[in-house]
């Protein structure tokens, strides 16, 4: 009997051996994950030019509604740290209407997560420059700042634990790292800093049961190492180009899972269908092992990428083609 | 320590309080503003450069250097009016229309500002008669495009025409950047170079306006 998605996605993330290539591609019909949501509303109302997330982020955007950024920083000055009004994580109203939304959910592998974690919330809160300049000049503020958001996002975790214990099997976050190049942070300073308070996050999650799925954008292939360390299950990287694929491959496969796809950059925007192929067969056979560690996960907006659905339609073949567990599973 | 090497060295250590004070020590024992930028600010951001291509130095680092040495150049800024000490010239940046992203652009700002150079940042989403129109009239003999998204790289294309519609590519010289970006597009769309990041665009500045 086939494996059910939730198994798919389990046994590739512990390293099991699923009976097939777990896949994450919901605009074309196929996904073997359930994303329930609490009321997060991380990047304001998309139908305004401007509006303000439940942080007091202002984000701006252009005519096409995807296209925002925070502009405006209610803690950029942190001598108003103390007047600042944190979101409580316990206003029943983040969770109202939750339990609706696990339905349809029988037999999938069932998330829940919060965009923006932990560095990306800190720069929103106080600015991007201000944030990278504080981590030297202020460096206490800088402390507190990135505890108050453990701790705030913590507390989701917990409201959310405690309304469906045993009910979700991962949670994914997003936190972007890296330029074109290199991690924003010496990687000395993102362990030194970063690492104990993802641990904190990460432990947390563990004790909940849930898997650890982490965004990062940019080549972040230093702080890899100490995300495997400290337990992250799961890393979604949408560039592989930029990461290098041999690299990502040599050093990292089969300790971590990658949620990943052909680069989102490079080669889903510019290159033939052929070369779409070609890469498909290559992340696979760079960052997948026997037992597991792969799972196709789209870009869901293809009109940030300029990607239309076709081409989309090409990797996917692409990657069911040349799913090396499938193969196995036929042939036992 | 010579003067030089302590504005230096105030910068490379992002100490903003140690590039004042030398800064101010440098002016009182009668040494130019013109030299205190030329010997020792722009070599200093030009290190500062170095490093960060090099991965010695990261953003956090680039970023405190730069306040570093605006803080000294913030004291300097009087003289060299008064003394009639020009900058080396003037640079248009911004991120392309459609376009939000600013991060890299900034750091570029940063980077050619640091070089010697006069910069005027329009911000985001800038479409592309404005770089023209602003160029045009600022007398700038460089425009600095940004877009982190694929989908916002033909602005840049469009920005180039624009520019030579209006008759002013050649003495007005299109540089380009981002994620995205590449060497190959740049020249695929006509501009006149391509940074791979703050650091190569200071140095691109440099080569265009050729100072």
């Amino acid at each position: 009997m086939a494996m059910s998605s939730y198994e798919v996605v389990r046994r590739a993330i512990e390293f099991q051996t699923p009976d097939r290539l777990p896949v994450r591609f919901p605009l074309l019909g196929i996904d073997d994950t359930f994303g329930v949501a609490w009321n997060n509303k991380g990047v304001g109302d998309r139908a305004k030019r401007q509006d303000y997330d439940w942080f007091g982020c202002l984000w701006e955007r252009t005519e096409m509604s995807n296209m925002g950024q925070v502009k405006g920083h209610p803690l950029e000055d942190l001598s108003k740290a103390d007047s600042y009004q944190w979101p409580d994580p316990n206003n029943p109203l983040f969770y109202e209407g939750m339990e609706e939304r696990f339905e349809g959910s029988e037999g999938k592998y069932i998330m829940t997560g919060i965009g923006f974690f932990l560095f990306e919330r800190m720069h929103m809160l106080h600015g991007f420059q201000n944030t990278l300049t504080d981590l030297y000049a202020e460096r206490q503020s800088m402390e507190w700042l990135a505890d108050k958001v453990v701790e705030y996002n913590l507390g989701i975790m917990e409201n959310i634990h405690a309304r469906f214990p045993g009910q979700i099997h991962g949670f994914s976050f997003t936190d972007d790292w890296g330029t074109e190049l290199s991690t924003f942070i010496r990687p000395k300073m993102w362990n030194e800093f970063f690492k104990p308070r993802y641990k904190i996050l990460f432990d947390s999650m563990h004790a909940k049961g849930w898997h650890v799925w982490m965004h990062s954008c940019g080549k972040v292939n230093e702080i890899i190492e100490p995300l495997i360390e400290i337990g992250c299950n799961v890393i979604n990287l949408q560039q592989p180009r930029a990461l290098g694929i041999h690299e990502i491959g040599e050093r990292y496969r089969g300790r971590i899972c990658f949620e990943s796809l052909c680069d989102i950059q490079h080669t889903l925007p510019f290159k033939s269908d052929d070369e779409i192929r070609e890469e498909a067969q290559l992340l696979l056979a760079e960052w997948a092992v026997p037992e597991g560690g792969f799972i196709l996960s789209d870009y869901g907006d293809g009109e940030a990428i300029g990607v239309p659905p076709a081409k989309k339609q090409v990797m996917l073949d692409a990657f069911l083609e040349a799913d090396p567990w499938r193969r196995v599973a036929a042939g036992r | 320590m010579s003067f030089a090497e302590a504005i230096y060295d105030a910068i490379l250590n992002g100490d903003m309080a140690a590039c004042e004070q030398a800064t101010h020590a440098a002016l009182a024992s009668g040494i130019p503003a013109g030299d205190v930028l030329n010997e020792a600010m722009i070599p200093a951001m030009a290190e500062v450069g170095r490093l960060f291509e090099e991965n010695e130095y990261y953003v956090p680092e680039l970023l405190i250097a730069a306040r570093a040495m605006k803080a000294g150049l913030a004291i300097l800024k009087p003289l060299l009016v008064a003394t009639g000490v020009e900058p080396k010239g003037k640079v248009v940046v911004g991120t392309v229309k459609g376009d939000l992203h600013d991060i890299g652009k900034n750091l570029v700002a940063i980077m050619v500002e640091g070089a010697g150079y006069e910069v005027i940042d329009l911000g985001v989403d800038v479409p592309p008669e404005r770089f023209v129109r602003t160029a045009i009239e600022e007398g700038a003999q460089v425009i600095g495009l940004s877009a982190l998204l694929t989908t916002t790289m033909p602005s840049m294309k469009a920005t180039v025409e624009a520019l030579q519609e209006a008759g002013v590519h050649g003495p007005i010289k299109i540089m380009i950047g981002g994620a995205p970006v590449t060497q190959r597009y740049a020249d695929e769309i006509g501009a006149d170079g391509y940074g791979r990041d703050a650091a190569e665009a200071a140095r691109l500045v440099a080569q265009l306006v050729g100072r």
